[in-house]
Order: structure tokens, then sequence, then C-alpha cells
């Protein structure tokens, strides 16, 4: 298996970036919580610690863990270490995640390389069982439809099944393989295409975090009850299509703090089915330059240029604010 | 207006003949001999107010006409006996036993129908004895009416208020006649009470361990300790919790205790599994299934070989027995109680990492087996682990695991292995010049490498 950091450097890709960047504001508005630099991060730092970097910077989170499955180079990565106040875990999410005190609020941003699975679920649901109020959990899942199977898979799935190959079949019982026993059973195949499988992904996170919360909430008196509360749902694409599903566990007691953050000002705030999808605008430094100085604009025909696609000037006026800057480069 | 001329009365008493058929329908042979044991052990809890049981005893006895059940544990108090013992189901009122396996108030009854039509029941407690013989046949015949019915027994004899009864002649005989069909024939069977033995061994080992003496047909019952392998870098999770009552039923107090304990023992596929006690009593024995952790509804593996070596142990203990999760046939738990999902989400947790141990160390046994690896230091490190009595570990710490070596950076290697006609073989050694099979394996190998390969 080779590891997602060794195929692409997380930096360079655009919609990871713009994300990334919208990730960190939207934990900015964490305060009326409490101060957003007292509390802590744990992520997927990989090896370019990426969102680390971001965070620190930006936020002042002083308290940061990285957790990595990969032990064998445990000193690569502790060689990569960008800040001294990083620390590392070179075990499974699901081994460290139920060992960690859950009584601090923390922002857990868990980027997985693969799709959803048991072990994203076991970490959804160690979550929901133990984080306290004012956490905020994003959870980025692989969600690109299972591909057409080699010829050869084709004639080996037909012959098991004694009937003709049909993709969406395929797909389903693929989905199932992965997720046994949580599927909704009025999910069809044919619901498993680009659209769809995302959809799919997120009812079952969103499932089985509620599932858990259930069982939480049947012991914790009226005012303490949580409820998990979207705020962020992305759906992009820089090479396979990617779903991103964030928000906060908020006690009964707290909403009051909660609605005092103000999610819905981001203009990417998503709380429902429909996802706000990032997409990469291609244009020019020059082009980008120019757009820049009549942004923001409530009028987008304002923005009209010669030449260049209305379709990307309009995504640009969306993303600009996060969009990376390649000719920068980061050192810390 | 209780009157059968009422002509909105409708009638929905029991019958007693529905009572004993329902009530022994669920409830095995082993099941029903192991309830009279619990009692027992409720009067040693009584005895000795939750010290040790050195010098009580029970002694099962087991023939083709006659069940016997003796013990020296205190006796059932008349009082207990008249208002209570004889009871179908616990009155609201009735008074507890701290931290009792007694709860539902039908199991000594359901074992006296399960068994026999004939029971007697001789007590001696502290102040008062009683005998009792009561015919099941005959006293099904007495009315089952609404209006007058009778379900009442009759002391043969009863003496109260007394003061001289020595401390070594309290107790309590329980004998059963007129068997039901196979019984007799079971007790008959050595396997059965081999699976008895068993059974009483499993479910009251932690009782025997705190010195009661358990013996059937006067064959002493053993029972092995819940252990759990520990050295410096392999030491077992466990989590201690107080579940306040008012999260349950909203009373206040007493609160339910658990202890929960993951890790690693000897290799069994049939032991490995989850274990869980209710007031000391065993309720669930290596379970292997999605009633604990195991499958993906709980996001783990299903349970497997390689997870053999894998034992868990949950205690429930409350003053209370009414606040645990157990069935009224002390055979399971009730999955759907409150505080067993509460609990169900921390013995996921804590198996987790032991079973991702397992998973290191069954790749480590394959690397080996291939031929990628010659060392297994998790092997090595769970062969020098001592067995150790979980109940010895008294603070709370998450599951260590040694540590896998890196894998050797260095070039790797595979292990090759073929079949040939020994003749050739034979022929092949000759030409080669060699004696051994692996210097004919290596020898050949070179060779084509040598004429055919790159480089
Ligand atoms: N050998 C004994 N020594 C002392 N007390 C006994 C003995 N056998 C029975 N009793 C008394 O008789 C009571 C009734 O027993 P029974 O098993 O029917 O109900 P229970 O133990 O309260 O509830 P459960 O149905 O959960 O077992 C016991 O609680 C106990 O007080
Ligand atoms: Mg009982």
């Amino acid at each position: 298996m080779t590891r997602s950091y060794e195929r692409i450097n997380y930096a360079l890709r655009p919609a990871k970036a713009i994300e990334r960047r919208m990730l960190c504001e939207t934990f900015g508005r964490l305060y009326p919580f409490q101060p957003v630099d007292s509390y802590g991060y744990i992520g997927f730092g990989s090896i370019y610690f990426s969102d680390f970097q971001l965070i620190h910077r930006n936020l002042g989170i002083n308290d940061l863990l990285s957790i990595e499955r990969d032990e064998d180079n445990a000193k690569r990565f502790e060689m990569n270490l960008p800040y001294g106040c990083i620390s590392m875990d070179f075990r499974e999410s699901g081994v460290v995640l139920p060992t960690l005190n859950w009584n601090k609020r923390r922002v857990v941003w868990l980027d997985y390389d693969g799709t959803l699975d048991t072990d994203v679920l076991a970490d959804a649901a160690t979550l929901a069982s133990k984080a306290t109020s004012g956490t905020m959990i994003v959870f980025s899942v692989n969600a690109h439809p299972v591909a057409e199977p080699t010829e050869e898979a084709r004639k080996i799935t037909e012959a098991k099944q004694g009937a003709p190959f049909r993709l969406a079949d395929y797909r389903l019982s693929k989905l199932q393989e992965n997720l046994p026993e949580k599927i909704p059973t009025d999910v069809t195949g044919t619901m498993l295409d680009m659209k769809g499988t995302p959809q799919v992904l997120r009812r079952v996170l969103l499932g089985e975090i509620n599932a858990k919360l259930a069982v939480r909430n049947g012991s914790l008196p009226d005012a303490e009850q949580l409820a998990f509360v979207q705020v962020l749902h992305f759906v992009y694409q820089d090479g396979a299509q990617m779903l991103t599903l964030g928000g906060v566990l908020v006690a009964k007691q707290e909403l009051a703090m909660f609605e005092a953050c103000r999610f819905g000002e981001l203009p990417f705030y998503r709380q429902d089915d429909r996802p706000f999808p990032i997409k990469v605008p291609c244009l020019t430094p020059r082009e980008m330059h120019q757009l820049n100085s009549f942004l923001p604009s409530d009028d987008p025909t304002q923005l009209k240029r010669e030449g260049i696609p209305d379709a990307d000037v309009k995504r640009y006026a969306e993303v600009y604010r996060y969009f990376p800057n390649y000719s920068e480069i980061v050192f810390a | 207006m209780p009157e059968e001329s009422n002509p909105k009365w409708i009638k929905a008493s029991p019958t007693k003949a529905f009572f004993i058929h329902m009530l022994t329908r669920d409830v095995p042979l082993t099941r029903a001999i192991l309830d009279l044991i619990d009692n027992c052990i409720d009067g040693a809890i009584r005895e000795r107010d939750g010290g040790k049981y050195d010098g009580l005893w029970v002694r099962v006895e087991l023939s083709r006409d006659e069940f016997r059940i003796a013990d020296n544990c205190g006796g059932i108090p008349v009082k207990i006996a008249r208002e209570y013992a004889f009871r179908f189901g616990r009155p609201e009122d009735a008074q507890e036993t701290s931290g009792s396996i007694g709860q539902f108030g039908v199991g000594m009854k359901r074992s006296f129908f399960k068994l026999g039509r004939y029971f007697s029941v001789e007590s001696k407690a502290s102040d008062s004895s009683f005998t009792l013989n009561v015919d099941v046949d005959k006293w099904m015949q007495h009315s089952d009416d609404e209006r007058t019915s009778d379900w009442h027994f009759e002391f043969d004899s009863v003496a109260e208020n007394l003061t001289d009864v020595p401390s070594d002649a309290k107790g309590t005989i329980i004998e059963i006649k007129r068997l039901r069909d196979g019984v007799g024939d079971n007790f008959e069977v050595e396997q059965f009470c081999t699976r008895l033995a068993d059974e009483i061994s499993a479910a009251h080992s932690l009782s025997m361990d705190r010195g009661l003496a358990i013996s059937v047909n006067g064959i002493p019952i053993r029972h092995t300790p819940h252990n759990l392998l520990i050295s410096t870098n392999l030491k077992p999770a466990f989590v201690q919790k107080e579940y306040a009552r008012t999260l349950i039923d909203g009373e206040a107090t007493p609160p339910v205790k658990v202890k929960l304990y993951a890790g690693v023992s000897e290799r069994s596929l049939h032991d490995g599994g989850w274990y869980i006690f209710c007031n000391g009593r065993l309720v669930l024995r290596a379970d292997q299934t999605s009633t604990t952790v195991w499958g993906p509804a709980h996001n783990l593996r299903q349970y497997h070989p390689d997870y053999a070596y894998f034992r868990g142990f949950a205690y429930f203990d409350s003053d209370h027995a009414a606040l645990l999760p157990w069935t009224t046939t002390k055979t399971g738990v009730d999955v759907d109680s409150k505080i067993y999902r509460m609990v169900q989400q921390e013995m996921i947790e804590i198996t987790r990492p032991v079973l991702d141990f397992l998973n290191r160390l069954e790749r480590e046994r394959r690397d080996r087996e291939n031929g990628d690896s010659v060392d297994e230091p998790l092997q090595v490190e769970v062969k020098n682990a001592v067995e150790t009595r979980a109940e010895g570990i008294t603070i709370a710490q998450g599951f260590v695991a040694p540590a896998s070596f890196p894998r050797p950076t260095g070039p790797r290697y595979q292990k090759i292995q073929y079949t040939k006609r020994a003749e050739l073989v034979e022929k092949v050694k000759k030409l080669l010049g060699v004696t051994t099979f692996t210097a004919v394996g290596e020898k050949t190998f070179d060779y084509y490498l040598e004429n055919k390969g790159e480089d």
C-alpha cells in the first residue's frame, strides 16, 4: 500500500488547501465556548503537518497531537515536526482516542486516507461517547463511487451471482462489505454514483454518531444532553472525490454559546444534506490579481472579464479568501 | 365487584399449570441446580456480611430417584419463608440482601418444579426453624379459581424465638423426589455431572475464591481464577466506574460499580471472549458475539482464531440487585438495559487495543512463516508474561503492549517451497555434489539466475 503522502504533497492539492483554510476559519469561531487558543487540536499530520502549521499560526493553539499509524517511519515524522508543541502518537486512532481525557475541549480533524469503514465509525463512536460539549469534530473520507471492476473481476462476480453484471449491485455489495450492518435499508445501488455516494456515507456517519449519543443521553440530565450539530459539509475533488463533514457537540445548556459562534455567517456553512462544493477555478496569477481588486463583490456581473470563463470567475469569488498562494513557500 | 354475575368481569388470573409450565420451559436442568446454589450463596452473604466464606459449604447429591442440596449457610428464617421465599415473584416491599444474587423471586420455585413433583425443605436459622413437605400434584388440585384461589403451602413443623441454635447446626436441606421424566436419567449420565461441575465452577468461581466449598456427589468442585498475562511490557487494561443510580431509574442510591479488565491470556479458541458477572455471579461466559463487543455492529471484527488469546472480564456490582443487567435465568445480560449499553461502549473501547496487538502478533507469526523475518519479539513477550489474577489489579490503566520491531530496512527475503519426485531430487543432489535439500534448492536457484538472470 502506498501511503498517500508519498503520492502527493498535500500542500499542492488546491481543493484540500482551500478546505484547510475554511476549516481554520471555522475553528476560530469557537471562542464563545472558551478562548480558542486554549483548545486542543488532534489531527493526522502526515509528514507535512500542513493543518498543524495553519492552526498553530492562525489560532495560537499549542496543545497539538498528531496521530500516525506508520510507526516504522517514526524518525522521519519526528524530523519533520514544524513546532516543538506538536506531540506524536504512533498508534491507530482507534487505540489512541479512547485513552485521551475528553473533558478538555478540542478541535478534532480526522482526515482519513481511505473511505468510510468500521475503523472510521469506531472513532466517531468514541468521540460521540466521550467528547465534551464544545468539541468540534470534522471527518474527511474518500467518497468516490466504486469504480467499474476489471473485465476479469467482472466475470468472477457474474459467475458467483449467476446473473449478468450490474454496476449498481456491485457498488452496493462493495459498500456493504465495507460497512456491514450499517447501510440504511432504503439505500439502493443506483444511489451510489458520484453525487449519491457522499450522501449515503454522510447518513451512515451521522447515524453512528446519533446512535452513540442516544445511549449517552439516556443517562444524562436534560440540560446536559448532547447533540451533534452539523456546520460543515464539503464535497471536492483533487483526485478522488472527498466528503468532509464537521460539527460541534453541544449540550442543551450550552446552546446559547453555540449560537454565539454564528457559524451560519460563514459563506460555506452547511447544516443539511446539500454540500458546499469546493471547486477550484482555473486562473493564472495575473487574472487572480486583477479579480482581487474587485473583491469582495455583491454583484458578480461586475467581475466579468474578457476571455475568462464566467464559471471560473464565479468560483473564484467564492473561494478567493481561502485560495492558496503557491508563490509563497511556508517555512516554519 | 368481583362477581361472576358482573357482566363486565373478565378472568385474567394465572393457573398453576400455566405457571409451572412457563417457568420451567426456559431454564435448562443445570441452570435449575445453579439457581439453588445461588440461594445458598445469598445465605452466605447474609451470614458473613460480605466477609470470607471459610467453613461454609454446599453439597449437591444427584441420584436416579432423588435430588438433594444441603448447606450450612445460615438457613431460611421462618419470617422470610412465610412472607417471601415461597412466593412467586418478589413483592415490592420484600426486604433485600445487599449484594445478593437473588433478585426476581422465582429461582427456587422454578427449580423445584423443573426437577420433580415432590419437595421438602428443612431449615434451621439463628432463631427459627421449620420443615415443609409439598406434593406438587396434590397442590395443583387445590382450587385455581380466582375467588377461592389457593396458592399457599403449609409448614409441617415450625419453631420461632429459638435462642440455642448452635452456629454449626444452621443451614438448609432441600430434597426433591418423584423426579420428572429424564431428570433422574440425566443424573446418572457422567457427562451431565461433568457439565454441571463445569458450570458451577465457572458461575461461582468468585464465591469459591472467597472460601465457599461446593461439592457434587462428594467430589469438590475446583475453580480457576480469572487470570491475565502481565509483564513489564504487556499489561491488561483496567477501568473502574461508578454509575449513580439516578442515571438508571431516578432513585438516589445505591450506585452500580463496574470493573472492566481486558487483556491477553492463554490461547484458547473456546475460552477467548468476554465474561460478565453480576454481584459475583457469572452470567455470560466467553462471549464471542455481538451481545458484548464482537462484529461490525460495534465496529470491531468478528471473533476469530487470532483472538483466542483475548480475555475480557466485566464485573457489575450493586447492593440493589435489580439495577444489574441480568436476565431472570442469570444466563445472559439484558442487552437493552441502560446500564449495560453505557458500559458496553467502554468494553468496546478497551477491547480494541488488545485486538490491535493480537493482529500484530498474527502478522509477526505470518512474517516468520513466510521467511520474511526471524525474530518474534511479541511472541516471546507473551511467553514470558506471567498469569496474574485480574482482581489483583487495582490501579486504572490502559492496555500496554510491546512495540513491534520495525520491519527490517535491508533486503527482504522470501522463502520458496516445492515438491519434486524423490529420485529426481537425489539425482540433482549428486549432480550438484551437495548433501542437503536446502542446498539443492539454493544451488539450482543460483544456477538459474546466473544463466538467465539480468544481473
Ligand atoms: N439455602 C438457602 N439458604 C438461605 N436462604 C435461602 C436458601 N434457599 C432459599 N433461600 C431464601 O429464599 C428466597 C427465595 O428464593 P428464590 O430463589 O425463589 O428467589 P430469589 O433468590 O430472591 O430471586 P431469584 O429468582 O433471582 O433467584 C431467597 O431469596 C432466600 O432468602
Ligand atoms: Mg434465588
